[in-house]
């Protein structure tokens, strides 16, 4: 009896150990196979080199620089000691990354390490610093585009990752050297822009004098040449580091370097806002050819609304574009009223949609009925007036600018942005006007310049004076700013007048009008345009 | 039998083998030796010699145990005899059945305490935490089968446990409630009772006291040390987790022969002794545990049958305390291989790598076979 009972324990335990195993080896035992696997393979990650990013003409905007990153295969304290004190008396100090020169010369003494395998690893470098378009963007020290391009393009940019698989034992000696595995890297994906870096480094030495500028030039089939934005900052030191004083600059909130004024400054069109008007204007029955006289002011539900100077004599729209007439302007927004004004530019895309993937883009703004509701509580009467010269809550950003510009010159249709080459661009911004208020249109804005009375005449005059036989059409812009008595300056234009090839927009902030300082950097890089891309 | 405990040495041999060749061959030169000597004490062994041998072996085994305190290196377990280290303590398994041939522990109750507590005390010196307690193992149930006073065993066996359940309130109330019933179920006399029940309590409370107030914290790490030498050496948690592994990554037909890489990279510690069971498992799956768990089973199991049919009662006891050497192998060295008990270093029977287990296990065996050959 008692001799059962002992041997009763017996068979339970031969029980529990049956069910023990079963668990460890059909229920866990995947796990524990792959468990296995890791415990006999040291697998070393190897991070892939970064897709370049090239300009058209192929300069690297964002490349690599690549140093040596050493693994020492050993568990023994003894061995890694001795060779971190080796490292340290080769260079000073003990890192594990080092160029492959010195690399070399530890794997000399293998005697004394045993195995050390060395990885390529590289960072990123921005070979044009602070002159790096804005929407490039930068990747933080691990190498992740946080930013910009770099961040909405990591996944192709970034690559695949490799490994070394090493078979090694419980000592970390390698057990078989015929059997370690290389799983080579996959380099991230090379972009060529359509930017030219030479262009940005030539508008860079035009804004010197200035703070705060932004320049968007664009090709008509919707190619970015340039997307200039200033203050500038230097995506290198993401990189790198931060240091006190960098960190300052980037935050400081008046300057705002890391804003891409481009696509996400939005200024008060100011006296380019009438192109718009224009277009609206004709399209809903105005006769073109309508004279009127300019007093230099209007008088409108009790109120003064001043013209900046006295024009006396309007013969057509045409002429009232060309000297930017405030009082024509006043007389269109009263034939308009508020509600076309507003219902028909929200129809438009440049205050609907974004034309880049990037996310810091702004739509431009122009109110509605609901939104004076909700601000004023009641449509202020002069509104129609003021948003008919480009003043009041109308805000455009210079891409949205140029991108309207660009489908006047196109004669309705502009395609949206093209970044890279092989990007295909589906989208087109139309403009929902008919052909002869465009004609009407692009006619007026050649008249700014070409027009004996044109805002930006010097620039026929600088043509005439550089030989370049050239009919450009554009706008001026001086719109008013809160901050300073001094105007944003604005300008744009297309050229040729008769082929359209360039869209170029410039705003410097806080700068004066638009006829006196945008219109001459504008001349010099419609010069630049054509001298490399028009007349090779 | 022979054949089964044939087979297990044959499968563990095949093992050691991918582990380490040379200790495959070692191990297959015991194995030869083994047989023959079990068969010579097969044929040449007479129970009439046991009374005769008795004491030589019993004097010649203190001596040898004394011995390997002065001997042996950093663990004194073994003596060098330059062909293979050879345990001491491995003769106790033949000391023991000896003892309970000639004395009824029920009759000799103290001359066998004594000389068990003896063996003991030689053999947690060394220190051999797995061995020592075997003895205790065997003899506690040699003891529970032969009748010895069931009041005074349950008086033992529950100051001990005090001990160690005290340091816990759970542990405490778990084993108070366990022996409050044991009590109820043997019906002692009320003497016997108080005094048990008072004495479990004493001790409770006064280990925390003594541990936590009067030892100095070195001494208490040297305890734990000495209690459990393994687990202080090496870090148990690692050993047992790279067993369950090896055991787990078998899967259903295991990795194939030889395939293993925990035991072959020496990731298993002690993949050719007392890890044995979890390379099996590694190289043959859950079929090659199954089997090698069913025929140590069954070695057991026949002993059993051979013991129900032995009449003299001496010889029943010797049968016994054989067995329970082997179950005790059987059933610490599976739950450490399993992650079932913190490790502790025991050769699993039959199979683990080591001459002096091998002859042991072997010469037991043969034994009784010896004593199978005598039934009526």
């Amino acid at each position: 009896m008692r001799i059962f009972l002992i041997f009763s324990i017996v068979i339970i335990f031969y029980f529990i150990f049956l069910l023990k195993l079963f668990e460890l080896q059909i229920l866990r035992g995947e796990e524990f196979r792959r468990k296995s696997y890791n415990n006999h393979f040291y697998i070393i990650k190897v991070k892939p080199s970064r897709g370049n990013i090239y300009d058209r003409n192929g300069f690297i905007i964002a490349g690599n620089l690549t140093s040596t990153k050493n693994f020492i295969i050993t568990k023994e304290n003894d061995i890694l000691k001795e060779y971190k004190n080796y490292i340290a008396s080769l260079n000073g100090y003990y890192s594990d990354v080092m160029d492959y020169f010195e690399s070399s010369s530890v794997i000399s003494r293998r005697d004394l390490f045993g195995d050390v395998v060395f990885v390529p690893i590289t960072s990123r470098v921005y070979p044009y610093s602070d002159l790096t378009p804005h929407f490039i963007g930068y990747v933080n020290s691990d190498g992740t585009g946080i930013e910009g391009f770099e961040k909405i393009f990591d996944d192709s940019l970034r690559g695949q990752e490799g490994e070394i698989i090493i078979p090694v034992d419980a000592r970390m000696n390698i057990t078989d050297r015929n059997k370690i595995i290389y799983n080579f890297p996959k380099k991230g994906k090379d972009y060529r822009l359509t930017i030219d870096i030479q262009l940005h480094k030539f508008i860079d030495s035009l804004l010197e004098k200035y703070e705060k500028a932004s320049v968007v030039v664009l090709k008509t089939n919707g190619e970015v040449l340039a997307l200039y934005s200033k203050p500038k900052y230097d995506p290198q030191m993401f990189s790198r580091g931060l240091t006190k004083s960098e960190w300052n600059y980037i935050n400081d909130k008046e300057l705002a370097p890391l804003m891409d004024r481009t696509i996400s400054g939005l200024y008060p069109p100011g006296s380019i806002g009438k192109v718009l008007t224009t277009l609206l204007a004709i399209e809903n029955g105005w006769n073109w050819r309508t004279s009127m006289p300019c007093p230099g002011y209007v008088v409108y539900g009790g109120n003064v609304f001043k013209d900046w100077t006295i024009h006396y004599h309007i013969s057509s729209i045409l002429e009232a574009l060309e000297v930017s007439c405030n009082v024509y302007y006043y007389n269109l927004g009263r034939f308009l009223g508020i509600r076309k004004i507003t219902e028909n530019y929200k129809k438009l895309d440049i205050f609907r949609r974004k034309f880049t993937p990037f996310p810091q883009e702004k739509v431009s703004f122009v109110p509605d009925s609901d939104w004076y509701m909700k601000n004023y509580k009641f449509i202020p009467g002069g509104s129609a007036l003021n948003l008919a010269i480009g003043q009041g809550e109308l805000l455009l950003t210079p891409l949205a600018i140029s991108m309207l510009v660009g489908a006047i010159a196109n004669g309705g249709k502009m395609p949206y942005p093209k970044f890279y080459f092989d990007q295909i661009v589906k989208d087109t911004f139309k403009l929902p006007f008919s052909d002869s208020t465009i004609k009407i249109t692009k006619m007026a804005m050649l008249n700014v310049v070409k027009g004996p009375r044109g805002t930006a005449g010097y620039l026929n005059y600088k043509l005439m004076e550089y030989g370049l036989n050239v009919n450009v059409a554009g706008k001026t812009g001086s719109s008013e700013n809160p901050h300073s008595k001094k105007t944003h300056s604005l300008f744009t234009i297309f050229a040729p007048f008769e082929d359209p090839q360039f869209i170029i927009t410039v705003v410097v902030e806080t700068a004066g009008h638009g006829s006196d300082v945008a219109v001459p950097i504008a001349t010099e890089i419609l010069r630049w345009c054509l001298l490399h891309y028009y007349y090779q | 039998m022979v054949f089964v405990a044939l087979l297990l040495s044959i499968i563990g041999i095949l093992e050691i083998w991918t582990i380490n060749p040379t200790l495959a061959q070692k191990q297959l030169v015991f194995l030869i030796f083994s047989i023959f000597l079990g068969y010579f004490i097969y044929l040449k062994f007479k129970f009439a010699y046991i009374e005769m041998l008795f004491f030589p072996l019993l004097i010649i085994t203190f001596f040898l145990l004394f011995s390997v305190h002065f001997l042996g290196n950093d663990i004194n377990r073994w003596i060098d005899l330059k062909f293979f280290y050879f345990q001491p303590s491995e003769l106790t398994k033949l000391v023991l059945p000896f003892l309970f041939y000639i004395y009824n522990p029920s009759e000799n109750l103290i001359k066998v305490s004594f000389i068990i507590f003896s063996l003991f005390l030689l053999i947690i010196t060394q220190p051999d935490l797995g061995f020592s307690i075997s003895i205790l193992f065997v003899s506690f149930f040699v003891f529970f089968y032969s009748n010895v006073n069931k009041n005074l065993l349950i008086f033992l066996v529950f100051s001990i446990i005090a001990v160690f359940s005290s340091f816990n309130i759970i542990s405490f109330v778990l084993a108070f409630l366990i022996l409050i019933f044991v009590l109820l179920l043997s019906k002692s006399k009320w003497y016997w009772t108080t005094l048990t029940i008072l004495t479990f309590v004493f001790i409770s409370i006064i280990t925390p006291i003594i541990w936590n107030n009067i030892l100095k914290p070195y001494q208490r790490t040297r305890i734990i040390a000495f209690l459990n030498p393994e687990a202080y050496k090496k870090n148990e948690a690692y050993q047992i987790y790279q067993s369950q592994i090896a055991i787990g990554s078998g899967k259903l037909f295991g990795n194939g022969f030889n395939k293993g890489t925990q035991k072959k990279f020496g990731f298993l510690p002690e993949a050719h002794t007392d890890f044995i069971f979890a390379s099996i498992c590694e190289d043959f799956g859950f079929l090659g545990g199954f089997i090698t768990l069913t025929l140590i089973l069954a070695v057991i199991l026949r002993i059993l049958l051979i013991l129900i049919k032995i009449e003299d009662e001496r010889i029943k006891r010797f049968v016994l305390t054989i067995a329970l050497f082997y179950i005790y192998s059987f059933i610490i060295n599976i739950s450490v291989n399993l992650g079932l008990m913190p490790a502790k270093g025991y050769p699993l029977l039959f199979i683990s790598y080591g001459g002096s287990h091998l002859v042991l296990d072997y010469a037991c065996l043969f034994l009784i076979m010896l004593v199978k050959k005598n039934l009526p």
